[in-house]
């Protein structure tokens, strides 16, 4: 067995209500049209402006998984398992696996 | 299914399960007392921990109570519907025990798969916590008699807080409760929202929400669904704390003692 580090990205479905995502979008609309953002910006970079408008912001979790596993293909069986059963509500929320899945240190035994 | 019939002056004895998180437990278990000392029953109310694996036997209703079992994390009542005494209380489901989930309860029975839909974070995004009118209604009580209405203490058709309430044979009320949620916005498919209405399973939905505003943002305003059978009840106020004539209200004792009534008072009485 080896083990993986696999990462999950859990997020609410679209069309899912998220206050969370819509106060997070609202505070950086604040810090944009209060002016804070282009002091940040040109006291960093000297440019006038670091974002425009904000569309949509959605809050959602990142679950990081290590797991013993044969393979990265078990391992990815295992976490979409684990998906499936408790991790992402199959009615509101939707998961993808991100990134690589990464092999870690020595073999366990 | 077979449910026994229950009378006055017989003995009940209801348990509620108390997961790492759980803190109305205590309440609960006072209210469910009161009820049945009014009702002139004796009760026994036992307090059971979520990682034991079986319930004590011969109980005549489950409960899940208010609180953050497991610190509502993943998502509330996520972790919960995993603990080791919910084989146990998926088999009760399947026998037609009364099970109730009161708030956090309903979340977990949401999250069981026991209850269609789901219990997202209120709209406003803030916890809201205040007195709230619902209106209690949707189940078929057509079968309740004057004698089960009468062990809660109180004429539950006629006491209404409304000048118009409806004829005694739809037992429309409307109710004054505490809600204190984070996560009381009901979510379903629309196909479900249907179902659930012509089943008549919504039991409970906020009322007057046209003047104080929706509390939560919950799809046709429910507060409250049964299942199928009608043996497992989700509902989001805590009738538990609307019981003592020092409680702004009183009508938890209506909410739950109908329900107990409805569920544990006659046999033949669950609709089809």
């Amino acid at each position: 067995m080896k083990n993986f580090r696999v990462r999950l990205a859990v997020s609410l479905r679209s069309g899912m209500l998220d206050p969370q995502g819509e106060a997070v979008a609202r505070t950086l609309q604040e810090i944009a049209t209060s002016g804070e953002a282009e002091q940040g910006v040109e006291q960093a970079n000297g440019k006038d402006i670091l974002w425009g408008r904000i569309d949509a912001v959605r809050v959602g979790k990142l679950i990081e998984i290590e797991l013993e596993a044969l393979d990265v293909e078990q391992a990815r069986t295992a976490v979409a398992a684990m998906s499936d059963r408790l991790l992402t509500h199959p009615v509101t929320e939707r998961s993808e696996i991100v990134g690589e899945i990464i092999e870690l240190g020595a073999p366990s035994d | 299914m077979s449910i026994e019939s229950r009378h006055l002056g017989e003995s009940r004895h209801f348990c509620i399960v108390r997961f790492p998180g759980t803190n109305r437990e205590r309440d609960l278990q006072r209210a469910l007392g009161t009820i049945c000392e009014r009702g002139s029953h004796g009760s026994e109310v036992t307090i059971i921990d979520s990682e034991d694996r079986a319930f004590p036997s011969s109980i005549d209703a489950i409960f899940l109570c208010g609180g953050f079992a497991w610190g509502d994390y993943l998502r509330a009542g996520a972790c919960a519907a995993h603990a080791r005494i919910i084989p146990s209380l998926r088999r009760h489901a399947s026998a037609g025990t009364l099970i109730i989930g009161i708030c956090n309860g309903f979340q977990i029975l949401t999250e069981m798969g026991l209850l269609e839909g789901a219990l997202q974070r209120n709209s406003s995004g803030r916890f809201v916590c205040r007195w709230q009118e619902l209106d209690f209604t949707g189940l078929d009580f057509t079968g309740l008699d004057s004698t089960g209405l009468d062990s809660t203490g109180l004429d539950f058709a006629s006491n209404g807080r409304n000048e118009d309430t409806p004829p005694k044979d739809t037992l429309s009320k409307r109710l004054l409760l505490p809600i204190a949620h984070s996560d009381g916005r009901y979510v379903a498919h629309e196909d479900t929202l249907e179902r659930l209405e012509s089943d008549a399973r919504i039991f409970l939905r906020y009322a007057s929400w046209a003047t104080t505003g929706s509390p939560n943002g919950s799809l046709r305003e429910i507060a409250g669904i049964c299942d199928t059978s009608r043996r497992i009840f989700g509902l989001m106020p805590h009738p538990e704390n609307a019981i003592e004539p020092f409680h702004t209200s009183r009508d938890g004792l209506v909410l739950l003692g109908a329900l107990l009534d409805y569920g544990l008072g006659c046999e033949g009485r669950i609709a089809a």
